[in-house]
C-alpha cells in the first residue's frame, strides 16, 4: 500500500489540480450516498471503522518464506459498510495518513483518493455486487480484493506516467508484477477475513439487492481487468499517454482551463511558464475550493428540504 | 407524593433473534429518589437503562417526567434523562474534553457561545478545569468518569442513570465517584455489583431476574435476600 | 505511530507559530506546497529560496529541527525511486535531484504544520474552511478510537503470543493464517460494537443526525499579518530565482 501513496512533488501541476477536482464530487457523492445508507446518522461506524483498517493493517498474514503482508481492506469495507461508506472511510484515512505520517502528499490528496477511495472502492464492489448471492461467491469476493488493488495501482502508475515521469515498458512490466502479487493477497485475505466476519455475525455484510446476476458480475470484472491492462500497456508505449491525451484533446483543453483565466494578464514577471504554473495551480485550488462549497451547500439544501 | 420522574409500566423487550429480555418491568422513581439496581449479568439491567432513554424500544408504558415517551417526545425525554454508560470512552466521542462537554447543549439548539461558556461554567464545577483541552485518550479512567459525568449534567437532566460506573475505577477513584453522586441533588439510578458502593448511594434496591424485577426493597435486605453478597 | 506520536508532543509546545490560528497556517502550507510543485522540474537550485523560507519557519517554531529532518526522511524512498529511475534512463541528474528535493521538502512543510498545531484544531480549521461536516466528524471519531482499537488489537496479538508459548515455532501456515483472519473478524466485531456504543451516547446527548461545530475563534490580527507575509515571502522565494535570470 505505501507504494501506492503518491507524495507531493511528484505529480505535474495539471494533473494533481485536475484529480483533486474530480476527487471533490465523487466524494461530495458517497457522502450524499452514504447519508441515506445510515440510520440517525450512525457516523461512529464509520470513523471507527477506518480506525479498525488502521489497526489491521498491521496484522500480519504469512505468505512464503517468512515474508508477509497485510490486508488494505478497501474490498471488505464496501462489502460490509457499502461502497458510499467506504469511500468516506478511505478518504479519512488518506487524509489522516498524508497529516500524520506525511504518506501521501496533500497536493496529492485528490490523486490518492481517486485511485485508492473511489477507483479502488468501485473495483472492489462491482464484482460482490453482482455476485455474492450466486454459487460463484467465493469468486466475486476473491475478484473484489483482487481488483481494489490492481486497478488503484494502475490508475496511481497512469497519473505518474502522465506527470512526465520516464517510465519504460520494463519498469512498468515489474511494476505489474509486484502489484498483481500484492492483489493477489488483498483477494485472498479479503476472502478469509469475510468468511470468517460471516461466522460472527451475517448481517455484518452487505446484501445487494436485486438478483444475482453471474454474467454481469463475470462481465464486470473482465471489463475492469481489461481497463486496467489497456491503462498498463499504453503507460508502457513511449509516449504513450502524452500522445493519446493530445489525441483526445485532454492536453489542450488541460492549457485551457489552467492558463487562459491568467492570459490577459500579462504582467512582465508572471508572463514565464512558470508563472503561468503557479497561478493555474492557485486558481485550481480556488475552482475546488468553490467546488467543495458549492457541494456542501447543495448537500445541505438537500437534507433540510 | 409527587409525580414520580421515571414511571415504567408493564415494560416487554424481545432480541431481535427473539431470545426474551425484560417480560414485564413495572417500576416507579420519586423526584430526588436514588435507587440501585442488582442483578447477574444478561438479568436485563442494561436493556431497561437503554429504554428509558428511548435507545431500545420495547412495549408498555413509560413516562419521564411525566412526559410518555413516544416517537414525537423522544428528544425531551433524552433531554430528562443523564445518561452515564459503563465504557467512558463510549461516551466521550469528541477530540477534547471541552468539545465533548459542549456537544450536548450545541446539539440541542443553543449557540456555540453559550454552549462552551456553559461546558466551562460545568467543568469548573467538578474540578477538571485542567483537563478541558485533554484529548480523552489520555485520562485516567476516574478523570474519564468525571467527564463523561459533566457532559450529562450540562444538559440539566431531572434523572442520572448510570451504569456499573465503578468499572474500571480504583477504590479511591470509586470513593470520589460515591462522594460526588451523594452530592449530586438529582434523582439516581444505579446500575452496579457492588453492594458496597450500592449501600453508599443508595437506600432502597430492586434485584433484576431473567427479566424481571424480582426484589424491591432497602439495599441491605435486598441483598441478602438474594445472598448478593462477597465472601 | 511513533512519528504521529511526537508530532502531537511537539504541537503542544508555545511558540509564535504555534500560537496562530490554524486555518492560517494551513492555507500558508498549502500556498508553499503550491510554489514547490510549480518550480522547475529540472532546476533543483529554484528549491533553495523556498528551502530558505522552510528553515526560517522551523527556527520560529522552536522544534528539534535534526529531529524534524530525519524523521521525516522516512518519506525518501518513493521520491528516490523514482529520481533513480529518472537518472538512468536519461542521464538528468538535474531532474532527478529536483525531484527528490521537491517531495522531500513537501513532506517536511506538513510535518512542520502538524508539529505546531494539534491534530483537532486542523480538523477544526478544516470544517470551517468548508469540508463536510460528515467527513470532518468521521475524521474526528476516527482519530479518537485508533489507538483504542490497536490497543485492542495488541492484546490481542498478546494474548495469542501466551498461548502459543511453548509450542513449535514453526507452525502451520494455513492455521496461522486461519487465526489471523479470525483475529481480524473479531476486531471487526468488537469495532461494531463499540460504534453502537458511541452511537447511542451520541443519541442520548440529543444527537439527531446532524453535526453542529464549534469554530475556531475569529481570526487576529496576528493572523492575518501572518498569512500575508507568508504568502508573500513564498511568492518571493518562488519568483526569485526567474527574476535573477
Amino acid at each position: 500500500m505505501e507504494c501506492m501513496h503518491i507524495p507531493d512533488g511528484i505529480l505535474s501541476v495539471p494533473v494533481w489540480a485536475t484529480l483533486n477536482a474530480a476527487a471533490v464530487p465523487g466524494v461530495g457523492w458517497a457522502v450524499r450516498r452514504a447519508r441515506q445508507g445510515l440510520a440517525e446518522g450512525h457516523v461512529p461506524l464509520l470513523g471507527v471503522m477506518g480506525a479498525f483498517v488502521f489497526a489491521a493493517q498491521r496484522m500480519n498474514f504469512p505468505v512464503v518464506f517468512g515474508a508477509s503482508g497485510h490486508l488494505l481492506g478497501g474490498a471488505l469495507l464496501s462489502m460490509t459498510l457499502g461502497p458510499g461508506a467506504a469511500t468516506i472511510v478511505l478518504t479519512s484515512i488518506l487524509i489522516l495518513q498524508s497529516l500524520l505520517f506525511q504518506d501521501g502528499g496533500l497536493l496529492a490528496l485528490g490523486a490518492n483518493t481517486v485511485n485508492m477511495a473511489i477507483i479502488g472502492v468501485w473495483a472492489g464492489w462491482l464484482p460482490y455486487r453482482f455476485l455474492s448471492n450466486g454459487n460463484l461467491r467465493t469468486l466475486g469476493v476473491f475478484a473484489g480484493g483482487f481488483l481494489s488493488v490492481f486497478a488503484a495501482a494502475a490508475a496511481a502508475i497512469c497519473e505518474l506516467r502522465l506527470s512526465g515521469v520516464p517510465m519504460n515498458a520494463a519498469i512498468v512490466g515489474v511494476s505489474t508484477a509486484v502489484f498483481v502479487a500484492t492483489a493477489v493477497l488483498e483477494g485472498l485475505i479479503t476472502v478469509a477475513v469475510l468468511q470468517a466476519v460471516e461466522r460472527l455475525n451475517p448481517g455484518w455484510l452487505r446484501k445487494p439487492q436485486g438478483l444475482p446476476n453471474r454474467s454481469a458480475g463475470l462481465l464486470a470484472t473482465v471489463s475492469v481487468l481489461m481497463m486496467i491492462g489497456g491503462v498498463l500497456y499504453i503507460s508502457a508505449l513511449p509516449d504513450g499517454l502524452e500522445s493519446l491525451a493530445a489525441r483526445l484533446g485532454v492536453a489542450s483543453r488541460e492549457q485551457l482551463l489552467f492558463a487562459a483565466p491568467m492570459a490577459d494578464y500579462e504582467v512582465p514577471f508572471l508572463a514565464g511558464e512558470w508563472g503561468r504554473k503557479a497561478l493555474g495551480g492557485l486558481a485550481g485550488l480556488t475552482i475546488i475550493y468553490g467546488l467543495c462549497l458549492t457541494v456542501g451547500r447543495l448537500l445541505v439544501r438537500q437534507r433540510s428540504a | 407524593m409527587s409525580l414520580p420522574v421515571i414511571d415504567v409500566r408493564g415494560l416487554h423487550y424481545t432480541y431481535p433473534d427473539g431470545t426474551p429480555a425484560l417480560r414485564g418491568i413495572d417500576f416507579q422513581l420519586a423526584a430526588g429518589e436514588s435507587v440501585a439496581i442488582l442483578g447477574a449479568n444478561g438479568s436485563g439491567k442494561t436493556t431497561f437503562l437503554l429504554h428509558l432513554a428511548g435507545l431500545i424500544r420495547g412495549e408498555g408504558d413509560l413516562r419521564i417526567g411525566g412526559i410518555p415517551l413516544s416517537d414525537d417526545t423522544l428528544s425531551d425525554v433524552r433531554g430528562k434523562i443523564g445518561y452515564v454508560f459503563q465504557d467512558s470512552d463510549d461516551q466521550l466521542f469528541m477530540p477534547t474534553v471541552l468539545e465533548d462537554v459542549a456537544f450536548g447543549p450545541l446539539h440541542n439548539g443553543m449557540d456555540p457561545a453559550e454552549s462552551l461558556r456553559r461546558a466551562h461554567e460545568i467543568i469548573a464545577t467538578l474540578g477538571i478545569t485542567h483537563l478541558a483541552n485533554r484529548a480523552p485518550y489520555h485520562l485516567s479512567a476516574g478523570e474519564k468518569k468525571r467527564a463523561a459525568l459533566a457532559g450529562v449534567l450540562v444538559m440539566k437532566p431531572e434523572v442520572l442513570v448510570f451504569d456499573e460506573p465503578t468499572t474500571f475505577l480504583d477504590p479511591p477513584g470509586q470513593n470520589d465517584l460515591a462522594r460526588l453522586l451523594s452530592a449530586l441533588p438529582q434523582a439516581k439510578l444505579i446500575a452496579t455489583h457492588d453492594v458496597y458502593f450500592a449501600r453508599r448511594v443508595a437506600k432502597r434496591a430492586v434485584f433484576f431476574a431473567d427479566g424481571r424485577i424480582a426484589g424491591d426493597g432497602p439495599v441491605e435486605a435486598v441483598a441478602d435476600r438474594f445472598h448478593w453478597r462477597l465472601g | 505511530m511513533g512519528h504521529s506520536l511526537r508530532l502531537d508532543e511537539w504541537a503542544r509546545g508555545a511558540s509564535r507559530l504555534h500560537r496562530l490560528d490554524a486555518r492560517a497556517k494551513l492555507i500558508a502550507v498549502l500556498l508553499f506546497l503550491i510554489a514547490v510543485s510549480t518550480t522547475p522540474p529540472a532546476a533543483p537550485l529554484a528549491l533553495l529560496p523556498i528551502a530558505a523560507l522552510f528553515a526560517v519557519a522551523l527556527w520560529l517554531s522552536a522544534l528539534p529541527a535534526a529531529e524534524l529532518l530525519l524523521r521525516t526522511a522516512i518519506v525518501l524512498p518513493f521520491p528516490a525511486f523514482f529520481a533513480l529511475i529518472s537518472w538512468l534512463q536519461n542521464g538528468n541528474a538535474a531532474s532527478a535531484s529536483a525531484l527528490v528535493g521537491r517531495s522531500y521538502l513537501s513532506a517536511l512543510a506538513v510535518a512542520l504544520l502538524m508539529g505546531v498545531t494539534p491534530l483537532p484544531e486542523i480538523l477544526r480549521a478544516l470544517r470551517a474552511l468548508g469540508a463536510p461536516a460528515v467527513l470532518v466528524m468521521v475524521l474526528q471519531s476516527l482519530v479518537r478510537y485508533l489507538q483504542l482499537v490497536v490497543d485492542h488489537a495488541l492484546r490481542m496479538r498478546r494474548a495469542a503470543l501466551c498461548r502459543d508459548a511453548g509450542a513449535l515455532p514453526r507452525r502451520n501456515r494455513q492455521s496461522l493464517w486461519h487465526r489471523a483472519s479470525g483475529a481480524l473478524a473479531v476486531l471487526f466485531g468488537r469495532s461494531y460494537a463499540r460504534a453502537e456504543g458511541v452511537h447511542h451516547a451520541m443519541l442520548a446527548r440529543g444527537f439527531r443526525g446532524d453535526f453542529v461545530s464549534l469554530h475556531p475563534a475569529a481570526f487576529t490580527t496576528r493572523d492575518w499579518l501572518f498569512l500575508a507575509g507568508s504568502s508573500l515571502a513564498i511568492a518571493a522565494a518562488r519568483l526569485a530565482p526567474q527574476v535573477a535570470l
